[in-house]
């Protein structure tokens, strides 16, 4: 078969589901899969939610949508956005006090 | 819809804005934000939900892993009933059969039906889809050349009616029916031990090649007959001309190469992401008969359109590359004996194509297991 480990835009991605986490495989909730993910970035949604995606490689899309590459592409247009969750200011503000951030 | 609130554990009840957003959307699309997402976790759970859907008249769209490509679990206003807590899961070796909750993914299942020696018979690209989801649409598979479709591999099927009973119902009365005849919580599925295989590939043209396919179709031992025209083909590295795959079963200690034919099958179903990744849409699905395939193969061949499929289960994928090719295959299909649908159920994507008969059958179950019409309604009927 083909592969060329190429890998592909957002547009390329049919919310097919296949691209699972470990977060969704507990929680068995649409919010904490990947494609969700996916689909806030693609409607350039400002979801907190993407600040629980859990960048750890381990969500493949079949259609060689780099997922991680595209969720912290979002999250850095949200900090240069403003967008602030309670939980990031909280570990912003426990670094600024030199504390442990979590 | 705040009176769901009762219905559910307090964790289980969704009404904010991110949840909303999530289950707004499935594989196929669409779009349309539902007002509540529910997610039982038992059968009494479940139950409250029906009767107040039932006593308020309002709209329960039942969902698995929303994988579906056709729309069905997506309704704007809807009442979203997730089904992933139904996760029950139990085998009777014996018997060779699973009990299995509507909310276990086809991965799951086959994973832990390995560990007793046995398998279901039909295998699927996403194994994210939850067996309550592919029961509803009835999902066909490679395999359903010889195994059958999902009627013939379950035995029972628990589900609540629109009314808020939960019955044994007739696989016929609920599979296929996408959810709007029943809710189903439990199936109690077939499973095989497992076989040797072997496998053939048939390189020709595309007359050649349906001639090949009907004196091999006659073979007791065949599992798959799939179709794979020139651009397949070559996308599954197997050169520039059409061929045909031949799955069969193969004696114990015979010269089986189950391996390979394993490999086969599981390249055949990643056909549709690597012609999504070459930037090609969503595959539509078409019912054929022996006549109607050779014209429709010869069709696509003609418009330079990407055609596949289960030519022995009677199911061929043509793959447009956008909107427009989209509209002209659904055009052209009719005429050519194709029928629209019959893999990956209607849903609201072909709901203009649902057949007569199929929309009578529901209508008349409907007539006494949900006269209200509570249960995914826009879809079928």
């Amino acid at each position: 078969m083909k592969q060329d480990g190429e890998q592909r835009t957002l547009s390329a991605c049919l919310l097919c589901g296949r691209c699972t986490s470990e977060l969704f495989s507990l929680t068995r909730d649409e919010r904490h899969t990947p494609r969700f993910a996916l689909w806030n970035v693609k409607k350039g949604r400002k979801s907190p939610l993407l600040y629980t995606f859990l960048l750890n490689g381990r969500s493949v899309c079949p259609v060689g949508v780099d997922i991680d590459a595209e969720v912290i592409g979002a999250r850095r247009k949200l900090v240069k956005e403003g967008l602030k969750t309670v939980k990031n200011v909280a570990v912003v503000q426990k670094l600024l006090e030199g504390k442990n951030p979590y | 819809m705040k009176g769901f609130r009762r219905t559910v554990r307090p964790g289980n009840y969704h009404t904010d804005e991110e949840s909303l957003a999530a289950y707004s959307y499935d594989g196929s699309g669409l779009e349309g934000k539902p007002a509540v997402i529910l997610t039982p976790q038992h059968e009494e759970e479940l139950r409250r939900i029906i009767v107040h859907a039932n006593q308020q008249r309002l709209p329960l769209i039942p969902r698995g892993s929303g994988t579906g490509v056709r729309g069905g679990v997506v309704r704007a206003g809807g009442v979203v009933v997730n089904l992933r807590g139904f996760t029950t899961l139990s085998f009777d070796k014996q018997r060779g059969t699973a009990d299995v909750g509507a909310g276990v993914t086809i991965g799951a299942l086959q994973k832990a039906a390995a560990k007793h020696n046995l398998s279901f018979p039909l295998s699927f690209a996403n194994q994210e889809a939850t067996v309550g989801g592919l029961a509803a649409t009835n999902m066909l598979a490679e395999e359903s050349f010889l195994f059958g479709d999902w009627q013939e591999l379950v035995e029972q099927v628990e589900a609540f009616d629109g009314l808020g009973r939960l019955n044994r119902v007739a696989p016929e009365n609920i599979i296929g029916k996408e959810g709007t005849t029943g809710i189903i919580t439990r199936l109690r599925l077939k499973l095989n031990p497992p076989y040797e295989m072997k496998s053939t590939i048939h390189e020709g043209g595309v007359g050649e090649l349906l001639q090949q396919a009907e004196s091999e179709g006659s073979c007791e031992k065949v599992i798959a007959l799939e179709y794979l025209d020139t651009h397949s083909s070559e996308l599954l590295g197997l050169g520039a001309s059409p061929h045909l795959l031949v799955v069969q079963k193969e004696e114990k200690g015979g010269l089986g190469d189950t391996a390979q034919s394993k490999t086969l099958l599981a390249q055949r179903r990643e056909l549709p992401f690597l012609l999504w990744r070459e930037g090609f849409g969503r595959e539509l699905d078409f019912t054929v008969d022996e006549q109607s395939a050779e014209r429709f193969i010869t069709w696509c061949a003609k418009e330079g359109v990407v055609c596949y499929g289960h030519l022995g289960a009677g199911v061929l994928f043509a793959t447009p590359r956008d909107g427009a090719q989209r509209r002209t295959i659904l055009h052209h299909a009719l005429a050519l004996g194709a029928v629209p649908g019959g893999k990956h159920g209607y849903g609201r994507v072909l709901g203009e194509y649902v057949p007569d008969a199929l929309k009578k059958k529901v209508g008349r179950l409907k007539e006494t297991r949900d006269y209200n019409h509570i249960l995914n309604p826009g879809v079928i009927m």
